[in-house]
């Protein structure tokens, strides 16, 4: 079967501790959850994996478990996957043959800095980018469209 | 030396003579009925004909590389011949189209013709460009004029002054009414431009992926890279910086011509004198350099194909520390380019300079005869003036002309060899009466199938097999025994010429190469994966594939546990050709893009062969589960992954020698219990050392 049936599932917690998922009647502590498609699908098709980081299997949808479950399993992912916003790109200049974009972001203002442009920048679908920089740290433009008209300027010389 | 050689056939005889000075000297004459079969034997350097004359084997002829050609195709005609004498009619034959030829002169017409089809989508814009390109030369006439006026009429005559206040008015206008024009025409050409090299860009591409597998045999990776990138852009080139300039100089030096008589036409007439000198020179100039662009263009390939390998092999390069050499080897080629470049504008830079100079000549005939013409009174200084500006505007479009004589052979090359490729013939990938196949039951059929890269050096020979539905059959042979080639056939890669394959009854050549592959799957042993996420690569040959679709190919090949611990999961970007993965990871990912492909025909070429046992596992559930319900061909040199085929089949130099299951082979202590013995010894062997 290539996915759980959702009448067999339930997660629980105690605060800030990692979660157990019940499955069938087998409780498995510290689980971990990973997304199939965190970029193309966020919030659906999630998995889980045992302490020792066996799979355990996957469920399509979370919202078809019981509302708790669910919170658990948006909890979970988004202290899995930390992707910044960027809300505004006040400008980008070079320096040292290294990119730098001044960003504002949901989580505040920053300067991103690229090695190599073009892999740093992936478009995802039409107008959505994600960004990684030379730490490896990842910035997603949702939609460029929604961008500022000074941000979608500066954008656009890039994509 | 071969020394002369001729091959001659009649309707009833082949003939071979040699020839010993000026004497032509008999060497066989064979009766076409006495011949049974035709050979071309390679040799080194060279290849022998051999014909079977009445049971026995006879030499005829010997002929070098350079005739190999010539001699495929006169062989060709000699089997028709044979097999029309023994009563053979020819079913097989495939009738192919010839690509053009763009060597030749006469094809510089047709480039020319190519070049247009290239460009009347868009002759509106480039005609309204030009025009307004012509506009600009148009407005340069007025400035030379009213310096004639201002001399001779408003300078002279302090009382004159509102005169010159409107006329540096005007002088003043027409700059900048000219320097609008310019800037428009210059949009608009750049605009257009573009849009054609992108248009070349397209065409070209796509007719790459539309040519026969038998193309790339020949040709390198970077070379056509090299032909996207440089030699594509030479269509935007002719079009944007050649074709307006050339409509515009050329007008220029039209209406130059006629101001300069009007004005003075005994000047006029010096003025034209260096004119033949210059285009004759021009001419000789552009056969001249034609070469040197040609071995330039030559050697630009060649050194993207170096880079390109390069880079690709880098990791051997490391590990067998050829670094410095590798370096050694590029510096090598990148003389080769340096050494074509230098003899392209060393040689441009010394005759442009001379052209110029024979242009100026003009001028210096001018200044003196149209100096005394002043001196004398017959002429105003202001028309001298007016003369020698107009002159500017003369010799300016005819040295851009001559100057452009080495942009041509360039442009020409590169272009010529652009349509070489998007004119080569494409795989026919519809029969002219092509039969329907909705759904392939999998029953598939060979029928003396003969083949041979080069005519007449076979790889397969005589091949009789039928194969059911859902059956497994192994492939077993040596290397070079024809395994590969035979799997390529199935997948019409290339066509035989000889026999037929049929599929469910259908020879494939009548099915629709689309609707064929869409129906075959193919798992290799080094995938390709391409640039792209884990879930673009599995969908490939689905790409309406939902995502549930790609998840549970993904379970079946093994592959979603480790692609669902990547931190994109199926979204994780695989890296050019897929190099962000290991090996057996890749194999897992083409068999999920194999499995959602849902392929009737199965065929697996050594997909195990080169992993650690534990991934060798997986990997062979995964194929397991693929496998089942499906005619599947297996080629492995691992004797021991055939064991489950439902028979093998054990090729030697491309003909079938034995045909059974696993047991019944052992049994018989043939080819194949002969290579299961020294494999395992070879096992053994490795075992001790390990």
């Amino acid at each position: 079967m290539v996915f759980l049936d959702p009448a067999v599932i339930r997660l629980e917690r105690q605060e800030n501790q990692p979660p157990t998922l019940i499955l069938s009647g087998d409780r498995y502590l510290d689980i971990r959850i990973r997304q199939a498609f965190p970029l193309t699908a966020e919030n659906t098709f999630v998995a889980f994996f045992d302490q020792e980081d066996q799979y355990l299997g996957m469920i399509m949808d979370p919202t078809d478990l019981d509302s708790h479950s669910t919170q658990i399993i948006n909890e979970e992912i988004s202290w899995r996957y930390f992707i910044p916003q960027i809300t505004q790109i006040k400008e980008i200049h070079d320096r040292g043959g290294k990119a730098i974009f001044v960003a504002v972001t949901d989580r505040g203002q920053l300067n991103i800095s690229m090695r190599d442009l073009r892999a740093s920048m992936v478009e995802l679908s039409p107008n959505r980018i994600l960004i990684t920089d030379e730490f490896s740290n990842r910035y997603e433009i949702p939609d460029v469209d929604r961008l500022d008209r000074h941000s979608r300027r500066l954008i656009r010389r890039l994509i | 030396m071969l020394g002369e050689s001729m091959l001659l056939v009649t309707t009833r005889h082949l003939v071979t003579a040699s020839k010993t000075g000026d004497l032509w000297q008999l060497l066989h004459r064979v009766p076409l009925s006495d011949i049974s079969q035709i050979r071309v034997e390679p040799l080194i350097g060279a290849s022998g004909l051999i014909l079977t004359v009445k049971g026995q084997l006879l030499r005829v002829l010997r002929y070098s590389y350079a005739s190999a050609q010539d001699m495929s195709e006169a062989v060709e005609s000699l089997v028709h011949l044979i097999d029309k004498e023994h009563g053979e009619e020819d079913h097989t034959s495939i009738h192919e189209e010839p690509a053009p030829d763009w060597s030749s002169r006469a094809a510089h017409i047709r480039t020319f013709k190519r070049l247009w089809s290239f460009c009347k989508p868009h002759k509106r814009s480039l005609s309204l460009a030009i025009l307004v390109t012509i506009s600009s030369s148009a407005i340069d006439l007025l400035p030379p004029y009213l310096t004639m006026i201002m001399v001779d009429e408003v300078l002279t005559d302090p009382s004159q002054y509102g005169w010159l206040a409107l006329l540096v008015l005007v002088l003043a206008a027409s700059r900048f009414l000219h320097t609008g024009v310019t800037i428009l025409s210059g949009r608009m050409l750049a605009v257009l431009g573009d849009r054609l090299a992108f248009d070349a860009r397209s065409e070209l591409f796509h007719v790459l992926q539309l040519l026969p597998i038998k193309y790339y045999d020949a040709q390198q990776t970077g070379g056509l890279m090299a032909r996207i990138a440089r030699d594509a852009k030479s269509i935007h080139y002719f079009w944007i910086d050649f074709a307006p300039a050339v409509i515009q100089q050329g007008l220029l030096v039209f209406g130059m011509t006629a101001v300069l008589f009007y004005l003075n036409w005994e000047l006029a007439y010096l003025v034209m004198i260096p004119i033949p000198a210059i285009i004759f020179a021009s001419v000789k100039i552009k056969t001249y350099l034609t070469w040197f662009y040609g071995r330039s263009s030559d050697s630009w390939a060649t050194f993207f194909d170096r880079v390109n390998d390069a880079l690709a092999g880098i990791r051997v390069v490391k590990i067998f520390a050829q670094e410095e050499k590798q370096s050694a080897k590029m510096q090598m080629e990148n003389e080769k380019v340096f050494q074509a470049e230098r003899n392209i504008h060393v040689r441009s830079r010394t005759v442009r300079p001379l052209l110029a100079f024979l242009v100026s000549i003009g001028g210096l005939l001018v200044w003196w005869f149209g100096g005394q013409q002043v001196q004398n009174n017959e002429m105003t200084l202001g028309m001298l003036m007016a003369f020698f500006m107009y002159l500017a505007m003369f010799y300016g479009p005819v040295q851009q002309l001559t100057g452009m004589a080495d942009w041509i052979p360039e442009m020409m090359t590169a272009i010529t060899r652009t349509f070489e490729v998007i004119d080569s013939p494409p795989e026919e990938y519809d029969p002219r009466e092509p039969v329907t196949l909705p759904e392939i039951k999998g029953r598939i059929e060979l029928k003396d199938v003969s083949f041979g890269y080069v005519a007449h050096q076979p790889v397969l020979r005589n091949l009789n097999l039928t194969i059911e539905p859902g059956e497994m059959i192994g492939l077993v042979g040596h290397s070079g025994a024809g395994k590969s080639t035979l799997v390529k056939l199935l997948c019409r890669f290339y066509d035989i010429k000889q026999g037929q394959i049929l599929i469910d009854g259908i020879d494939i050549r009548q099915i629709s190469l689309t609707e064929l592959r869409s129906q075959i799957g193919y798992v290799e042993q080094d995938p390709f994966l391409f640039s792209g996420s884990v879930a673009d690569n599995i969908r490939f040959g689905n790409q309406e594939a939902s995502k549930e679709k790609i998840i549970e190919a993904a379970i079946n090949a093994n592959a979603h546990e480790f692609v669902i611990k990547l931190p994109d999961g199926y979204d994780t970007h695989v890296g050019e050709r897929g190099g962000r993965l290991s090996g057996g990871e890749r194999q897992r990912i083409a068999i999920a893009r194999a499995i959602l492909h849902d392929p009737r025909i199965l065929i697996l070429d050594e997909p195990t062969s080169a992993l650690d046992l534990e991934t060798e596992k997986k990997i062979q559930e995964a194929l397991g589960r693929l496998m089942q319900g499906r005619t599947t061909f297996a080629i492995a040199h691992r004797l021991s992954t055939l064991r489950d085929a439902d028979r093998l089949l054990v090729l030697k130099d491309g003909a079938p020698v034995e045909l059974g299951t696993h047991e019944e082979l052992t049994a018989l202590q043939g080819e194949y219990y002969r290579l299961v013995k020294l494999h395992s010894n070879v096992s053994s062997i490795v075992g001790v050392m390990g």
